[in-house]
């Protein structure tokens, strides 16, 4: 099914054009998240997984309530703190909470690489996108499922994000593409310039030779 | 103050538990957590606007540019940590717009971080669908002869956009160049600014 982050194409109202000066507890979310995902103790894919993962929440709550209740799943998923220990300093912040010794930090990423596989398409292929709903954490997006469209350039060989979200290396490296579609094949009735495009980045498992 | 319904809802005391608590185990320090405040805070469009006028004045960079994004910022001294970029140009036939429909990716480490159109569900939905009604709304028409190149950023690249040159700085220095980039003409949402008229010009 279209998880609830996948929004590309649907109706929504006019753009909110106001921003705001990010509040302390907001950049200090954000820095206690780079700290874990440079120590390799967290990845980004898993961040987006676990927000992937509110539910309605996902539009109710604002971009760093989602981050920080996806952050302390993290935290607890990777045994980094426990649940209990969360639930006592929330109730009752303690001078000095129970502690206990913690984590490994995974291998750093590419010390047990294994060689990626060679890229299958080139820049200029007719390539469809597979029309398919797994379950997971997934980086294409669904409003491109099942279209045609033309290999723009090879971006390198990746790890696989629907491994990494769930701790796992994600190697082999698997081949990175940019896949440029015209938007009026996007979209039935595209209402602009025939001319335009959507160029979006897939990776190779999910396209097949059109 | 009503009390929050559910303790977990209280984001900020959440966000503190959890940053006390790793600290506390030994996880992170609280100079590493304050030294990425520190980095975060440093980090803005201006880094991003420095490329873009280099580019404008000199066509060769212009062309290591687009063709290694990356290597072009370390060029100008430019931290960019793991940074995959992909910097497409605007000419008078093409006008590029960037958008992560799947979340909120952006070139942090050039742009600081994203604002908050940027993370809107209403921007990342239109964008791809109906890209001109979206940049009519942030007063930048784009006539229906110019072809619009949406970047939906979807994994592990980062993109800018090489915005045109505004007419009328041809006097400009490379560094006045550089004050005209604002942050949203590097997404694709304005224009740049247009330069300031010069202090000794003729009398009106």
């Amino acid at each position: 099914m279209r998880s609830v982050h996948d929004v590309g194409g649907l109706d929504f109202g006019a753009v909110p054009l106001d921003d705001h000066e990010l509040e302390t507890w907001e950049k200090r979310s954000n820095a206690v998240a780079n700290a874990l995902r440079q120590k390799h103790l967290a990845t980004l894919d898993e961040q987006r997984r676990h927000v992937e993962s509110l539910g309605d929440g996902y539009h109710k709550y604002r971009y760093f309530e989602r981050h920080v209740l996806a952050w302390a799943q993290i935290a607890i998923d990777r045994g980094l703190l426990t649940s209990a220990e969360l639930g006592r300093m929330l109730a009752d912040p303690p001078e000095r909470p129970l502690v206990k010794p913690v984590h490994r930090a995974d291998d750093p990423p590419g010390a047990s690489a294994s060689a990626p596989r060679p890229a299958r398409f080139k820049p200029g292929d007719r390539v469809r996108v597979l029309k398919s709903e797994p379950p997971g954490h997934v980086r294409t997006p669904w409003y491109c499922r099942g279209h045609v469209g033309v290999i723009e350039r090879i971006c390198g060989a990746f790890p696989n994000p629907e491994e990494l979200a769930y701790r796992r290396s994600g190697l082999p490296a698997t081949t990175l593409y940019r896949v440029r579609f015209r938007s009026r094949d996007l979209w039935a009735g595209y209402g602009e310039s025939p001319a335009d495009t959507v160029d979006i980045e897939i990776y190779e498992h999910w396209l097949e030779g059109a | 103050m009503n009390e929050p319904s559910n303790p977990v809802g209280d984001y900020r005391r959440l966000q503190a538990a959890i940053e006390e608590l790793l600290i506390l185990k030994g996880v992170v320090s609280r100079a590493e957590i304050d030294a990425q405040v520190v980095a975060m805070d440093g980090r803005d469009h201006r880094r991003g606007a420095r490329m873009i006028a280099r580019a404008w004045v000199d066509p060769a960079y212009k062309a290591r540019m687009l063709a290694n994004g990356r290597a072009a910022a370390a060029e100008l001294g430019i931290e960019v940590g793991p940074l995959h970029l992909v910097v497409v140009e605007n000419t008078p036939e093409i006008h590029n717009v960037i958008v992560c429909t799947l979340c909120s990716c952006y070139p942090r480490a050039l742009l600081g971080m994203p604002p908050d159109w940027y993370k809107s569900t209403e921007y990342r939905a239109r964008t791809v669908r109906e890209p001109r009604k979206v940049l009519a709304e942030f007063g930048t028409p784009i006539p229906d002869g110019v072809t619009i190149r949406v970047h939906d950023s979807t994994a592990d690249m980062r993109y800018m956009v090489l915005p045109m040159r505004p007419g009328g700085t041809e006097t400009c220095s490379e560094a006045g160049l550089a004050e005209l980039v604002n942050r949203d003409c590097l997404v694709g949402t304005r224009l740049p600014d247009p330069p300031r008229r010069q202090p000794k010009g003729d009398p009106p």
